[in-house]
C-alpha cells in the first residue's frame, strides 16, 4: 500500500499537508487545502477550477476568494508536485535479517544484564512473574550459576573485541537483576571480580542493579566500591503509594525500603547523588505528580515512571489487573522524558515529542542518516534491532533480547558447559514474525514511522493485532492533536529539538 | 490580496540566514531567493520571522501591508513560492511551522553531554576512505612536491627514506576495518614501486570489496613497466602528471595502459594559464579521456587562483543546495568526513594539513578516529566555525571547506569577501 499525502486541519482551524515522500509538514492557505481535498478525492482540479470557478468562488465555511486566487493555489500545487510533495511513498517493509546482522548487533550491544535469581523477599502484586502474568517463567528459586554467567562473558568478549565493534572507549553494562538480586549475592561478588580479569580492547564494565532495597544495608559497602548504578524500586513517599510493594506475609515493605534509602544517603552522600536512581510503578495508588514531587523534593532525583505492563495478563485475572490500573490519562508518563519533564511538565508533551522525531523531517539518527538521507527498505515494525541494545540471560539460562519480553522469545541458550546461540536460526526467528506481521503493516498509515514493538502484539498468535495500528482516519487524528498542541506551545518545538535526546 | 490582518509565512524548506548587513530567504527546493540589506524594513522581518518565538510566522496588520516594501515582498515570496499570506480571520489561533532545526541523536553534541556513551558510540562506522602511504623513497626531484599532497591526492617524498609501512601493520589496519562503511582505499608513495611488497600487497588487498586506487607518477610507472602486471582490472590507477611533460613517455604509457585495458584516471597539476594551455593541448593530441587538472597553488600564483578557482555568488546558488545539503553543510565537512591518511612513518592524519591524531605503530586506528570525533578539525571542518566566513550571510548555501582553503588558510577562496 502506497500513501502520498495526509490533508488535516487542527481545533484552530489552520490546515495542513503533511507529505510521507519528503517528511514534511507544511502549513497550507485554505484554497490550497480545498484543492487538495478535491485532488484526494480523485477529481481533477484544473478542469474543476475551470467549470466552477468564475469571478469569485465560495469555499462552504471559510470565505470567498476570486478566480487569480485559484489561479495562483492551481501553480502551487504544481510547484509542489513537482517536488514530490504529492507523490505516493512505499517504503518497503522487506528488509529482513540474516546471520551477520545478528552477530553484528551483539559484537556492538551495550549491555548484558543477568537475571541472578528468581527468587525474591517481596511479593508485590503487580510482579511480572506473579499471578497476573502468563509469558515468564514461574519462580522456583533459582539462582543463576556465575560458571553460565562467565561462559556468556568469554563468548561476549570475543566479540567486542573483534573487528565487528564499531565503538571505542565505549561502556558496557553487567546488569544485576532479579527477582531479587541481593539474594544472590555470592554471584555478584564473583562475577564483578571475573570480570575485572578481562581484558577489553575497546570498552570498559560498569555494574548496575535493580533492587527492592531490602538488602541494601547489607551489601552497600560492596556496591559502593565497585561503583554500582543502583535502581531502587519504589512507588512513592507514602506507604499507601506503595500499597502493592509487600513482604510475603502481606505487611508493607515500605518502612524497611525508606530505611536504607536513608542510611545510603547518609553513609556516602556523593555515591547517593551519582549512583542511585528510583524506579517507580504508576498505578491506582499513586500518581505521576506525586512521584515526581516526592523524589524531587526528597532526594532531588528525577524517578523513572513506569506503567504497568499490560502484556500477556492471565485473562482470568483481566478485570482484577485492570483495577490497579492507573486510569487517569494524562499523567501516563514515558521513561525515556523524565528528565524533560522535570523542568517542563505540560500535558502531552511526550506524545509531542515522538512526533516530533518522527513526523518533522529534521531528526536524524546519526551522520550516516544525514548524508544518505533517503528512507529506504526498513524492517517491518519498531522492534528494536536484535541484541542492538541488550542481551539478557535468564536464570535458568535462557537467552533474550531484552528482559521485558515474554520467555517464550528465547533466542538461545546458554548452561556451564556451552552457549547455544545460532545467529541463522535467530535470523529465521526473527524474519518468521516479520514475515507474519507484514501483512497487518502493509495496511497500517503508521507503518513508515512505527515504534511499536511486535513482542507486546501477540505475535505468537494465529490472529496477530496491533494496538496501534492506524488507518487514514487514525492518522488524521494524530496529525491533527499534535499540530494542536504545536499552535498552543510553539516553544516546545524548539526545546525538543535543542535538548532532547533518546539516548 | 486581501487587506485585512494576515498571516506572513515562510515555507519549511526555505532558509532564512541573517548577518550584520543582510538577510537570505534562499529556497531549497528551486534555488530561488531573495536579499536585503540591513537597510531595509525586510530585513527587520527577517529577524523576527527567524526566531523561535515566531517560528518562520509573523502577524502583518492592515498598516503593515499598506507598506510598499512589504506589499512588494510579500508579493515576491509568493511568486517564488518562498512563503504566503493567509487572512487571520480564518484561523482562531496563530498557525505553526516546521523550521528546520538539526537534531542528529547519535552526534557528538548529544554523545558529548551522555552520561553512558561518548563520541566513541559507533563512530567506525563513519570511516569510508583510507590513504596509505606506502614509502617516502623517489628517484624523482619534483619542485612542490612537499606540498601537492596537501592540496589533492598525490605522491610525496622525504629524506626519510627508510620509512616504510610494515605489510603486517597494513593488514592489521584492514582487519580493524572491517566494520567501517569502507569504500575506497587509496594507495600513494614515494614511488610505490620501490615498496618491498608491493606485490604481495595488491593480493590481500584484492581480497576485499573496497575499490583500491594506486596514485603513481607517470614517470615512474615508465621506469617500471615491467610491474604493471601487478594490478589487475579491479584496481584503479591514477596516474599523476606534473612539471614540465615528457611527451614521448606520456604518450608510450596511455597505449600500454589503454592496451592493458586498465581502469585509468589521469590527474594533470598546474599552477598557471599557460601550463594549462599545454597540458590541453597534450590531452587533445594523445586523446586522453578521462582526465581532472588539478590547480596548484604555488604561493605566488594566487591571481590564477581568483580567475580559475576563487568562486563567485552566481557559481554558489548554481548548485542550488537542498535542505540536507545546507544540513550537512553547518554539520561536518563533506570532503573530509570519514577520511583518514596513514603516513609512511605510521603518523594518522584526518587531513595532511591538519594536526596528528595518533601513531598506528603505538596506538589502533580506532584510537585516532576517537580522536578526530572527540576534539579533531577536519571532519567538522565548516563555514560556520571559520573567519571571514562566519559572518557571511551565504556560509550554509557555499561548498564545503576545501584543501585549498585548509592549505592556505584562507577561507575565502570567492569574490565575495576580499
Amino acid at each position: 500500500m502506497g500513501v502520498d499525502y495526509i490533508l488535516f486541519k487542527t481545533v484552530n482551524e489552520n490546515n495542513y499537508l503533511y507529505s510521507y515522500n519528503n517528511n514534511q509538514i507544511v502549513f497550507l492557505h485554505p484554497i490550497m487545502h480545498f484543492l487538495l481535498n478535491l485532488n484526494k478525492r480523485n477529481i481533477e482540479i484544473n478542469k474543476w477550477v475551470k467549470k466552477n470557478v468564475k469571478r469569485i468562488y465560495e469555499i462552504k465555511n471559510v470565505g470567498k476568494f476570486t478566480k487569480s486566487d485559484f489561479e495562483y493555489y492551481l501553480k502551487k500545487i504544481d510547484f509542489y508536485l513537482d517536488n514530490g510533495y504529492l507523490k505516493d511513498y512505499n517504503i518497503q517493509n522487506t528488509q529482513r535479517y540474516n546471520a551477520d546482522n545478528i552477530k553484528f548487533q551483539l559484537a556492538n550491544t551495550n549491555q548484558v544484564s543477568f537475571e541472578v535469581t528468581d527468587s525474591c523477599n517481596l511479593k508485590c502484586e503487580y510482579c511480572v512473574y506473579g499471578e497476573y502474568y502468563v509469558n515468564r517463567d514461574k519462580p522456583m528459586n533459582i539462582n543463576l550459576n556465575s560458571e553460565i554467567a562467565k561462559k556468556t562473558l568469554v563468548y561476549l568478549v570475543n566479540l567486542w573485541n573483534s573487528s565487528l565493534n564499531r565503538s571505542h572507549k565505549k561502556m558496557i553494562a553487567i546488569g544485576f537483576y532479579g527477582g531479587e538480586a541481593l539474594l544472590n549475592m555470592d554471584f555478584i561478588i564473583d562475577i564483578v571480580n571475573y570480570s575485572k580479569k578481562i581484558t577489553l580492547k575497546h570498552s570498559y564494565f560498569s555494574y548496575h542493579m535493580t533492587t527492592n532495597g531490602v538488602l541494601l544495608d547489607k551489601y552497600i559497602d560492596f556496591l559502593v566500591e565497585n561503583d554500582f548504578n543502583i535502581s531502587i524500586s519504589l512507588d512513592g513517599g507514602l506507604e499507601s503509594n506503595n500499597k502493592y510493594r509487600k513482604f510475603p506475609n502481606q505487611q508493607s515493605a515500605f518502612k524497611v525500603i525508606y530505611k536504607n534509602i536513608l542510611l545510603i544517603q547518609n553513609k556516602y552522600p556523593e555515591y547517593f547523588k551519582r549512583r542511585i536512581g528510583f524506579i517507580s510503578v504508576l498505578h491506582n495508588q499513586n500518581s505521576e505528580k506525586e512521584i515526581y514531587n516526592f523524589f524531587n523534593y526528597k532526594f532531588d532525583k528525577t524517578p523513572l515512571v513506569l506503567n504497568l505492563d499490560t502484556d500477556s495478563i492471565n485473562p482470568d485475572l483481566i478485570d482484577e489487573f485492570k483495577k490497579m490500573q492507573q486510569t487517569d490519562m494524562d499523567s501516563i508518563s514515558d521513561i525515556r522524558f523524565n528528565k524533560f519533564k522535570k523542568t517542563h511538565v505540560v500535558g502531552n508533551v511526550v506524545d509531542f515529542t515522538n512526533f516530533v522525531f518522527t513526523y518533522s523531517g529534521y531528526v536524524k539518527n546519526n551522520y550516516l542518516g544525514l548524508l544518505s538521507n533517503k528512507r529506504e527498505s526498513k524492517l517491518p515494525t519498531g522492534t528494536c534491532e536484535t541484541f542492538s541494545r541488550k542481551i539478557f540471560i535468564t536464570a535458568r539460562g535462557k537467552i533474550l533480547p531484552c528482559e521485558r519480553i515474554g520467555h517464550q522469545f528465547k533466542v538461545g541458550s546458554v548452561n556451564e558447559k556451552d552457549i547455544q546461540l545460532n545467529f541463522e536460526k535467530i535470523a529465521n526467528q526473527y524474519n518468521g514474525y516479520f514475515d507474519k506481521i507484514d501483512q497487518l503493516c502493509n495496511k497500517c498509515f503508521l507503518k513508515n514511522s512505527c515504534g511499536v514493538c511486535m513482542f507486546k502484539q501477540k505475535i505468537e498468535s494465529k490472529d496477530v493485532y496491533c494496538n496501534s495500528f492506524k488507518d487514514y482516519g487514525k492518522m488524521v487524528n494524530l496529525f491533527s492533536i499534535n499540530l494542536s498542541y504545536a499552535e498552543q506551545n510553539n516553544e516546545m518545538y524548539y526545546r525538543i529539538l535543542n535538548k532532547v535526546n533518546y539516548e | 490580496m486581501n487587506n485585512e490582518n494576515q498571516w506572513l509565512f515562510i515555507e519549511p524548506y526555505v532558509v532564512i540566514t541573517i548577518n550584520d548587513k543582510k538577510a537570505l530567504f534562499y529556497n531549497s527546493l528551486n534555488g530561488e531567493k531573495l536579499e536585503y540589506s540591513n537597510s531595509s524594513k525586510i530585513y527587520n522581518l527577517a529577524k523576527r520571522l527567524n526566531s523561535n518565538k515566531n517560528s518562520y510566522i509573523v502577524k502583518l496588520s492592515k498598516i503593515d501591508m499598506d507598506d510598499f516594501e512589504i506589499y512588494k515582498f510579500a508579493k515576491n515570496i509568493r511568486n517564488l513560492f518562498i512563503g504566503d499570506l493567509v487572512n487571520t480571520s480564518f484561523s482562531q489561533l496563530k498557525p505553526f511551522q516546521f523550521k528546520p532545526i538539526l537534531n542528529i541523536q547519535k552526534g557528538v553534541y548529544f554523545l558529548k553531554k551522555s552520561k553512558d556513551f561518548n563520541v566513541g558510540r559507533h563512530m567506525m562506522q563513519y570511516l569510508n576512505e583510507l590513504t596509505l602511504q606506502l614509502n617516502e623513497k623517489c628517484s624523482l626531484d619534483c619542485i612542490n612536491c612537499d606540498s601537492y599532497y596537501k592540496q589533492f591526492s598525490f605522491c610525496t617524498k622525504s629524506n626519510k627514506i627508510s620509512n616504510e609501512l610494515d605489510i603486517n601493520q597494513i593488514e592489521r589496519i584492514i582487519e580493524d576495518i572491517k566494520g567501517t562503511s569502507m569504500q575506497k582505499i587509496k594507495i600513494i608513495g614515494g614511488d610505490i614501486f620501490k615498496y618491498s611488497e608491493l606485490e604481495e600487497l595488491n593480493k590481500f588487498l584484492n581480497k576485499y570489496p573496497y575499490l583500491i586506487e594506486y596514485y603513481i607518477q607517470y614517470k615512474n610507472l615508465y621506469l617500471n613497466l615491467d610491474m604493471i602486471n601487478v594490478f589487475n582490472e579491479s584496481n584503479s590507477l591514477n596516474i599523476l602528471v606534473n612539471g614540465d611533460i615528457d611527451f614521448g613517455i606520456l604518450t608510450a604509457i596511455t597505449e600500454l595502459l589503454q592496451k592493458k585495458g586498465l581502469n585509468v584516471s589521469f590527474s594533470f597539476v598546474t599552477s598557471n594559464n599557460n601550463e594549462c594551455g599545454k597540458i590541453e593541448e597534450i590531452i587533445s593530441n594523445i586523446g586522453i579521456e578521462n582526465y581532472t587538472i588539478r590547480p596548484f597553488y604555488n604561493k605566488s600564483n594566487l591571481s590564477f587562483f581568483k580567475e580559475n578557482v576563487f568562486i563567485n555568488k552566481k557559481d554558489i546558488f548554481e548548485e542550488k543546495p537542498t535542505l540536507n545539503d545546507i544540513f550537512i553543510r553547518q554539520t561536518i565537512n563533506q570532503i573530509n568526513f570519514g577520511k583518514l591518511l596513514i603516513k609512511s612513518n605510521g603518523d594518522v592524519y584526518s587531513n595532511p594539513n591538519d594536526i596528528k591524531l595518533g601513531n598506528i605503530k603505538i596506538d589502533t586506528i580506532y584510537d585516532s578516529v576517537f580522536n578526530e570525533m572527540d576534539s579533531g578539525r577536519s571532519w567538522w571542518s565548516i563555514r560556520t566555525k571559520v573567519k571571514p566566513c562566519n559572518k557571511c550571510v551565504y556560509n550554509l548555501i557555499c561548498p564545503p571547506i576545501s584543501n585549498y582553503e585548509i592549505y592556505t588558510k584562507r577561507y575565502n577562496l570567492c569574490h565575495i569577501h576580499r
